[in-house]
């Protein structure tokens, strides 16, 4: 997996500073190569444009702790009163970062797998990630966990509360599971003190973590709907393609097309950049092109620049100008989210 | 059985029946205790089995708090491995009950509650207070087969089933503890 670079905005949540005083300190980092403080491209963070007047960045956890330290040093009498904010601080910090790794992975693992009530199932792949354990690891808890259900020890598993069977005969576990595992391998596996502090740490903002999930699963459809209408809003009924307009005694049907597939990216299907504003002829064009599986917004650049270049009359400057927008938007979209990065609500 | 002798034995009485034992002429286990019924005007009774205190709340809650690691309530409370494993689920951690839901959750079946016979009681234990499936189908985890555990199924829903007059809830439990062993053992 690709290092995870974090937007700005998220970097300046983590660290608890305005965005502004952020990209004063990255300034200052910068005009000053003579001390300790400086951040490197490529290690510690990213251009998201370099070429515009004030490019955006993104950070590699790194270059957030390279920052987390110089506020911490430079805040020398404020440290000890504050002992207790920092302490708690760090602690959002961690969580904050194992919180992500949980999100991540829920989206790479496509979402939770299913849903009871409160209870979401997710994949062996996923627990042995969520736990940071191994394969081994998770299949001697599991084994364990299987042979519980006589007089002594914990109750034996339940179908529908710790796991389920999904569709491909594949044994998914929801929160009870994954706590019964936590619990097992707390008593029984040999973990170091770290391993233990992290199980703790997951544990601590796993249920957050899935909770959110299933909330976001239950409201998807009507969200979805809602953004697409606020995305034909903001094109005042306009195809973002060809420009045409919905008018009384025109018959056009314009559809909110998701550049990032809903199914793959969740986390963007109510996204407002996400969502293109497209004649619906045009929708079904290219989907029909592009075939089954995921699309990307690559794929509707590629679809516009190179097999419906007819969609865009050369001769006309508006047409032109559509074009040139749609291709810096569809470049950029793709950019900042391909690979699963992930969109902070 | 014939009520305990409310008159007592004259001593000629007791006479004829010594008499009668000394005619038997071998004097065994079985005569001497038959003599001493006949005394006694009714058989003996076996001695009531001592009571096994009920648990208390002080101890399950100390066991439950030692499996969590944690020390006090309030830090159960605040425990999120314990807060997922209660999703869906409401807990006031105030009363006994709810401390011994959770040490027959997580520790064990306690001792006051085995050996139990009821409706619900299946081996000994309340298959609706109890989920566990091992000691219910009276088989080794280790060693058992799927075919074991349908066997033992089939012939506790023979006595456990609706149609013959069992408790619907203790069916349903069955078969879940059945469904949930073998999408295990898969």
């Amino acid at each position: 997996m690709s290092r995870d670079l974090l937007t700005d905005r998220e970097t300046a949540k983590v660290l608890g500073k305005k965005i502004n005083t952020l990209y004063k300190t990255v300034d200052f980092f910068d005009a000053h190569d003579d001390d300790e403080w400086d951040l490197v491209e490529g290690e510690h963070f990213e251009f998201v444009n370099a070429s515009s007047d004030y490019p955006e960045r993104r950070f590699y956890e790194e270059g957030v702790m390279a920052l987390a330290e110089y506020f911490d040093r430079n805040t020398p009498g404020l440290i000890k009163l504050v002992a207790e904010a920092l302490t708690h601080r760090r602690r959002r910090l961690k969580q904050m970062l194992v919180s992500r790794r949980i999100t991540q992975e829920l989206i790479e693992a496509g979402s939770l797998l299913a849903v009871r009530g409160e209870l979401g199932f997710v994949s062996r792949r996923t627990c042995i990630n969520i736990l940071q354990t191994n394969g081994r690891g998770i299949n001697n808890t599991i084994e364990r966990l299987c042979q519980s259900g006589l007089l002594e020890g914990e109750e034996g598993l339940e179908i529908e509360e710790h796991f389920l069977l999904s569709d491909e005969g594949e044994k998914i576990w929801s929160q009870k599971g994954l706590a019964s595992m936590a619990v097992d391998m707390s008593h029984n596996s040999s973990v170091t003190k770290s391993r233990k502090a992290w199980v703790g740490a997951v544990g601590e903002v796993v249920e957050d973590c899935f909770k959110t999930e299933i909330k976001r699963l239950a409201a998807a459809p009507q969200r979805i709907d809602s953004a697409i209408a606020r995305a034909k809003r903001a094109a005042r009924d306009t195809c973002q393609v060809t420009g045409k307009k919905k008018a009384r005694g025109k018959q056009l049907t314009l559809d909110g097309h998701h550049l990032f597939d809903k199914v793959n990216r969740p986390d963007l299907s109510d996204f407002h950049d996400n969502i293109l504003v497209i004649e619906s002829s045009i929708h079904s064009d290219f989907h029909s092109w592009k075939g089954t599986g995921g699309c990307e917004p690559k794929d509707f650049l590629r679809y516009s620049s190179e097999i419906r270049l007819d969609l865009f009359d050369s001769s006309n400057s508006n047409a032109m100008n559509r074009f040139n927008r749609l291709t810096v938007r569809l470049t950029q979209l793709q950019k900042n989210y391909e690979n699963n990065h992930l969109r902070y609500h | 059985m014939a009520a305990a002798r409310t008159k007592k034995l004259t001593k000629p009485e007791v006479e004829l029946l010594i008499q009668e034992l000394l005619q038997l002429g071998m004097i065994t286990h079985d005569a001497l205790l038959k003599f001493a019924e006949r005394v006694n005007g009714s058989e003996f009774k076996h001695p009531p089995k001592p009571k096994i205190q009920a648990m208390t709340m002080t101890t399950a809650k100390k066991a439950v708090l030692q499996k969590f690691d944690c020390k006090t309530v309030a830090e159960l409370r605040k425990n999120k491995t314990f807060t997922m494993s209660m999703t869906g689920e409401d807990i006031s951690l105030k009363t006994k009950d709810d401390w011994m839901r959770l040490y027959r959750r997580w520790v064990a079946v306690p001792e006051s509650e085995r050996g139990q016979t009821g409706p619900t009681c299946i081996n000994g234990i309340d298959v609706l207070e109890n989920f566990r499936p091992w000691h219910v189908f009276g088989l080794d985890p280790k060693t058992a087969t799927s075919e074991d555990v349908k066997a033992s199924f089939r012939e506790l829903v023979k006595v456990h089933h609706p149609d013959v007059g069992g408790d619907a809830r203790v069916f349903e439990r069955l078969q879940k503890m059945r469904d949930s062993v073998l999408a295990l053992m898969d």
